[in-house]
């Protein structure tokens, strides 16, 4: 299980402190997939930062029984010097993971052939995006953390990420924040709108559309 | 199946964190000097030159005066002292805030981040300075007086420059303006060192308060270790290693306060 306990976070900014995310509670089960809405600014990556341990609640308690993924497709752990491989070497170096058993599978999955020998400053997105889902299917977790990952690839290789993650991997756990109901819809079971900091979980789905629709439109925002 | 939590033992602590600090290393050195050629000679060749070209000419404008002093004994342990310090100093600072995203993976620690690079640039600075003091011994004009001595001095030194580090480093991540801090603190080393004089030439009412500061008496204990009686050093073993014992609970507590901080978004 994970457990989030009244998580409030505020951040100094010039304006004084700025309340994030307010009274933040839910739990997730094994296997449950829970989808959280919300538009830009609404603390969607502030909520993921705190579930993956980069920073610390301003109060409340983040507690976890299974082990958490970094975010899915995250790139920001790579550098440009590095190659794929070294990339790869440098995971499995922190995890405790056999290099020679991940590496025919990030192969294979990222589809990057040579490439994987090359710096990854010499990538396109796309390659990027694809070499960070690959490593980050070599790790196995309890619990996945997804932010805005709506496509990684093209159709191809996105419908074999959804496969892997969704399928394959089908009974780990899940946590997707999005802006955009129709991959939460799809893929999650569970959904919760974030708005101003506010947390609010649904037990419908379509409870949650309405309520999201709602925050929208308020905001003025038009699709 | 994935991986079940469990709680770690101590050693099995220690043997993650150690993996850990392995990775980061051979990363940050990858990352910083490159794979190919000859690009990792950077890493030490770069305090050799800070270090040796220095020693270099100060030796050679200073040999032609004809005096007894011995001249690149001085430089060496002075500039020496002050790049030991300063170089790795200057690498730590920030280190954090340019790797943040290793902290997704939960077994990267801060401290791990720190550590990593502070053995990295600590072991290159020492391998610098080594090759010179090598140098200097096979020219000639330098040799050490006490063994025991000098490498007492070494053993200090190295705690002190650790500590400083860990301290640098984490001064950086977690204090607002601590960059900069860190740095003035990196800077005051070219005072603290003592590098460009020794005690004994400082008049005596300010002797007494340089004398404060136990940084000077590592340089100085290094140079009674290379000069003998030559020339009067001026130092305390028992205060530097009280000094040092300070230092390092004040780190640690440090340490263990301010990673517990919750109330800014300092690491930001």
């Amino acid at each position: 299980m994970l457990y989030i306990d009244k998580v409030t976070k505020y951040y100094a900014t010039r304006h004084g402190l700025r309340c994030i995310l307010r009274d933040v509670t839910f739990s997730l089960r094994k296997g449950q997939k829970l989808g959280i809405l919300g538009c830009n600014g609404a603390g969607k990556s502030t909520l993921i930062r705190l579930i993956g341990g980069v920073e610390l609640p301003t109060s409340g308690t983040v507690r976890s029984e299974m082990s958490i993924s970094w975010p899915l497709a995250f790139q920001g752990g790579f550098v440009g010097g590095l190659t794929g491989i070294d990339n790869l070497r440098f995971i499995c170096r922190v995890y405790g993971i056999s290099f020679e058993k991940a590496l025919p599978s990030v192969a294979s999955f990222s589809e990057l052939g040579s490439y994987l020998y090359e710096p990854v400053i010499n990538y396109s997105s796309g390659m990027r995006a694809r070499l960070a889902f690959a490593i980050s299917m070599a790790v196995d977790f309890d619990c996945y953390l997804m932010d805005e990952i709506s496509a990684v690839g093209d159709r191809r290789f996105n419908a074999k990420c959804k496969q892997e993650l969704f399928n394959l991997k089908g009974a780990r756990s899940i946590v997707m924040v999005s802006h955009f109901y129709s991959v939460i819809n799809e893929y999650c079971d569970t959904i919760a709108v974030l708005d101003n900091g506010t947390f609010t979980m649904f037990d419908d789905k379509k409870d949650a559309t309405k309520y999201y629709d709602a925050v929208l439109a308020r905001k003025d925002i038009s699709f | 199946m994935a991986s079940e939590i469990k709680e770690t033992t101590f050693a099995e602590s220690f043997r993650i964190q150690r993996r850990v600090i392995g990775a980061l290393i051979c990363r940050d050195f990858i990352a910083l000097y490159g794979r190919n050629g000859l690009g990792f000679l950077v890493l030490f060749v770069e305090p050799l030159v800070i270090i040796g070209g220095i020693v270099a000419i100060s030796t050679l404008l200073r040999l032609r005066q004809q005096h007894a002093f011995p001249v690149m004994a001085f430089v060496v342990t002075g500039w020496g002292t002050l790049w030991l310090f300063r170089y790795p100093l200057n690498k730590v600072n920030g280190v954090v805030a340019v790797n943040t995203s290793f902290l997704y993976h939960r077994n990267v620690k801060v401290m791990d981040i720190i550590l990593a690079r502070s053995i990295m640039m600590i072991g290159a600075t020492l391998a610098a300075l080594i090759l010179i003091y090598l140098v200097a011994f096979a020219i000639g004009p330098m040799s050490v007086n006490d063994v025991s001595y000098f490498c007492l001095a070494v053993v200090l030194m190295l705690w002190y420059l650790f500590i400083s580090c860990i301290f640098s480093g984490l001064l950086s991540t977690y204090v607002v303006l601590g960059d900069r801090l860190s740095l003035l603190f990196s800077l005051s080393m070219i005072f603290m060192t003592c590098p460009f004089v020794m005690v004994d030439w400082i008049p005596v009412i300010a002797r007494k308060y340089a004398l404060l500061i136990p940084f000077i008496h590592l340089t100085e204990l290094l140079r009674y270790g290379m000069f003998g009686d030559v020339v009067r050093c001026h130092f305390d073993i028992g205060y530097v290693v009280f000094f040092g014992i300070m230092f390092t609970f004040f780190v640690i507590l440090f340490y263990s306060y301010i990673s517990k901080r919750k109330d800014v978004n300092a690491l930001y």
